[in-house]
């Protein structure tokens, strides 16, 4: 094999690690700022591993219950679509169906990932123009798009044999043969989807561009997750019924068995192939059948990348011609004078919408994360038909906490959008054109909070409207999205402040300014401890001191034991009537307000200087 | 005008980008600012811009400095970077309206100058595309008609040629000359000493972040007592 294919790998992967963990590589002589590079990076790092275990470990339960439960079967025949299967076959069906779903993942990660390593960018321009051979050039990109987008489905490959051989008690060099299994399959996944992918993007030119694809893949991924969710969470609600088990794991075996007959057999037939040589259907001869599968795999390596490789480089040439919209420079309309915290109000808007990096990891987070929690939640009450008692005991909860729900739930859908925490990030090598005009730094952070509080306000209509049907009182609502925007407001300064003293100037990609940013995730940690603090706030203003008024007045004996539950229960006398303290709440409510007014000024106050000192210090 | 005064600014500790550097560019003249890479063109030119401070020393741009009046300075010039990083998804005139609302240029002022410098720099059909579609040569463009959108007194540019073809390098020339002829004031860093000769009323050199030369070409080839081209007395120069 030609040498130059490895150097071409190690190159795009030293890329890779640059952007990812630069600080952990670097060898630079600034210590300090190369230090605190490495702790974010070990942070980042951190995140990644929590990542892995999060996937891995629901997958890991997944597979643990179903094999569990299988192990211990009586090992009869079994009914699938009315034939009779033998225990060690329906076995390799039920492996077969993890590894159709490692296969979808690997085959959809590749497809959606294609269209980035399709772009001309200008090292691509180089190495077209030094004598590389086109099968070299195309097989060191099919070999790192399988490193990095099978990593995922090599864990879930990994955990579903190294479970499967736990509960089988296979022998200890099945493990080792496991691990070869799991790299032919998702090979095999991406050799399948990269001619696949190349022939639709030579077809319908369109899907060349990276943006469609961010877009599609949103499309694509998020029914998944969805489904995946929803599917997790039936397997563990049933997760102790052996019934239960028992008719997911036949109905998976079904899927598997009707999918063996489908026009997808031919893959399926590998994939049952493999699952086969992994429950120890082959005895003695596996190792023979090994080779047979690493052979196989590598014979469809080769011919992929013979027959593909010139279609990829004529691809990775191909230009897509834009449209040409009419556009009359005379007409008045095109010029509208604005003011600056405007102007920067709508450049900002413009930026984040039109940038699908910046648009998928923060407005869309605002509406998507409530969809899959709220999808969650429902699917989960709904198949345990506890929907019903769930909304009745919501609508019999203490108005106090339809305020807290709706402000913490602002806060963390605010703080995982990351609009303010990456908003001096997102602008890049062009804060240095920022810098030489004549902004006011107060009017330029005017213009990225208003922008940040717009969002803020959609989380708080995305989160009150359907808290609105629970508790029907518009006072209410009006209320808790005041509070709501008061506190956002002081938690963007906050954000916005976070950003401003480390900001992540110097990226190529956007998604290193949204994704790949520490100050994101110390945004995210800061919301989470912005909701303890306002559950203090609330438990003050709203519990303790109205309830020492409240006993004062009523001179009904001080619970000092369980203030904030006595309240609770005389808030809701005051909701059935039969209490007068109506006007003991609303004090309490109007406190919270002036005080969350009053923090606001003093956080203002107090960072105003320092937007004014760290705008000017910061250098690109 | 644009006045430098015992400016300086160091990257790395004890190694100076520009060094205690002194300069008066006064109006109606195009002052050419000359050095090999790295000798300190682009820091100064960022100091007096404000996108990077100096350590010491300040800059004065008609009478306000740039550290303690930033926004009064910022308002009298325009700048043309030389590297036109635009990130933004933003279209050529969105981008142009926006520049313009910082300087606050009315509607009709910003029409007027939008078409003018669009035709001027040929860039009037490409203003509805996005500036990441641009090439290098239409970002330059860009940042020129942008630069000028303000009418500014003084013209700062950095490495202006670069990426521009000769058409539009010539249309370039002209509307420096005019705006020095104008009484402005038009600085600029250049590599191509063919240039600073043709069009410089004064040029200073630099090099390692220390001023060699301040004086008209004339003066220059006077210090150094000869008849030689600005070429050779630039080797000389930087040579030392």
């Amino acid at each position: 094999m030609d040498k130059t294919i490895f150097k071409l790998i190690g190159f795009n992967l030293k890329q890779l690690l640059h952007v990812q963990f630069e600080g952990l590589f670097s060898n630079k002589n600034n210590k300090t700022k190369n230090s605190k590079k490495v702790i974010s990076r070990i942070l980042m790092i951190c995140l990644l591993i929590y990542a892995f275990l999060v996937i891995g470990g629901s997958w890991g339960v997944l597979c643990n219950s179903i094999f569990k439960y299988l192990s211990l079967n009586d090992k009869a025949d079994i009914q699938i679509d009315g034939q009779s299967v033998r225990f060690d076959e329906y076995i390799v069906l039920i492996i077969s169906f993890f590894f159709i779903m490692i296969f979808l993942i690997s085959f959809l990660f590749t497809f959606l990932s294609i269209s980035s390593y399709l772009s001309l960018s200008g090292t691509e321009e180089y190495f077209l123009t030094l004598p590389i051979k086109s099968t070299t050039f195309f097989a060191s990109k099919v070999i790192y798009l399988t490193l990095v987008n099978t990593i995922y489905s090599m864990l879930l490959s990994i955990i579903t044999l190294s479970v499967y051989g736990f509960h089988f008690k296979v022998s200890f060099d099945y493990y080792i043969i496991y691990l070869i299994i799991s790299v032919c399959l998702n090979l095999f996944a991406v050799m399948i989807s990269i001619p696949i992918s190349l022939l639709l993007i030579r077809l319908f030119k369109f899907l060349k561009n990276k943006d469609t694809m961010a877009y599609l893949s949103i499309f694509i991924i998020l029914p998944l997750v969805i489904g995946y969710n929803i599917f997790q969470q039936n397997i563990m609600q049933n997760i102790s019924d052996p019934s239960m088990l028992n008719n997911f794991a036949v109905s998976i075996a079904s899927i598997t068995y009707s999918l063996s007959k489908s026009i997808l057999s031919p893959i399926i037939f590998f994939i049952v192939f493999l699952a086969r040589l992994a429950s120890g259907s082959f005895g003695l001869f596996r190792y023979l059948y090994l080779i047979f599968s690493i052979l196989l795999v590598t014979f469809i390596f080769y011919i992929i990348v013979v027959l593909f490789s010139r279609m990829y480089v004529s691809i990775l040439t191909m230009t897509n011609r834009s449209r040409k919209t009419s556009f009359n420079l005379k007409r008045n309309s095109n010029y509208k004078q604005k003011p600056i915290y405007l102007t920067i109000f709508k450049k900002e808007n413009l930026s984040i919408f039109r940038e699908p990096s910046f648009f998928l990891n923060g407005p869309f987070v605002i509406l998507l994360l409530p969809l899959i929690i709220g999808l969650s939640i429902f699917v989960q009450l709904n198949t345990s038909k506890g929907l019903d008692n769930v909304l009745s005991s919501l609508k019999q909860m203490p108005e106090i906490y339809y305020i807290y729900i709706s402000v913490l739930a602002s806060f963390i859908l605010s703080s995982f959008a990351s609009i303010s925490s990456t908003s001096i990030s997102r602008e890049g090598k062009s804060f240095s054109i920022i810098k030489s005009l004549p902004i006011d730094p107060l009017q330029y952070f005017k213009g990225k909070i208003s922008h940040a509080l717009f969002f803020s306000f959609i989380c708080i209509l995305v989160i009150n409207i359907p808290l609105y049907f629970i508790f029907p009182k518009i006072e209410l609502l009006l209320f808790s999205a005041l509070v709501s925007l008061l506190f956002s407001f002081i938690f963007h300064l906050i954000s916005i402040s976070i950003d401003l003293l480390n900001p992540k100037l110097s990226w190529e990609n956007p998604v290193q300014a949204v994704k790949q940013n520490m100050n994101a995730v110390y945004s995210i940690l800061i919301g989470l401890l912005f909701s303890v603090l306002f559950f203090f706030q609330m438990k003050i203003f709203l519990a303790d001191i109205p309830t020492k008024i409240f006993a004062k007045f009523t001179k009904m004996p001080y619970d000092s034991n369980n203030i904030f539950y006595t309240l609770m229960r005389r808030t809701l006398f005051l909701a059935n009537g039969t209490i007068r303290t109506d006007y003991i709440f609303c004090a309490g409510l109007f406190i919270l307000l002036v005080i969350a007014s009053l923090e606001l000024v003093v956080i203002i106050l107090a960072l105003k200087n320092y937007f004014k000192s760290r705008f000017y210090k910061i250098e690109s | 005008m644009i006045e430098i005064i015992d400016t300086s600014k160091s990257y790395e500790k004890g190694k100076k980008a520009v060094d205690r550097l002194n300069l008066k560019i006064g109006n109606s003249m195009i002052f050419g600012f000359l050095g090999p890479n790295g000798a300190g063109k682009t820091t100064t030119i960022k100091m007096i811009t404000g996108i990077i401070s100096a350590d010491e020393g300040d800059i004065i741009v008609d009478g306000y400095s740039i550290k303690k009046e930033p926004l009064n300075a910022k308002m009298n010039f325009g700048y043309v970077p030389d590297n036109s990083d635009i990130v933004w998804r933003l279209k050529g005139l969105e981008y142009l309206n926006f520049i313009a609302d910082i300087y606050r240029v009315s509607k009709e002022k910003r029409k007027e100058r939008i078409e003018k410098y669009s035709e001027l720099f040929d860039l009037k059909d490409n203003l509805n595309q996005y500036i990441t579609t641009y090439s290098r040569g239409m970002k330059q463009k860009l940042m020129l008609i942008a630069s000028l959108l303000n009418d500014p007194k003084n013209w700062i540019l950095d490495e202006p040629i670069v990426g521009l073809d000769p058409i539009i390098a010539h249309a370039l020339k002209t509307e420096m000359q005019q705006r020095a002829k104008d009484g402005g004031c038009v600085f600029f860093s250049t590599h191509i000493l063919e240039i600073a000769e043709q069009l410089c009323d004064k040029i200073a050199i630099i090099n390692k972040g220390c001023l060699l030369f301040e004086g008209t070409i004339e003066e220059v080839k006077e210090a150094k007592n000869q008849e030689n081209s600005l070429e050779q007395l630039f080797l000389e120069l930087v040579d030392g």
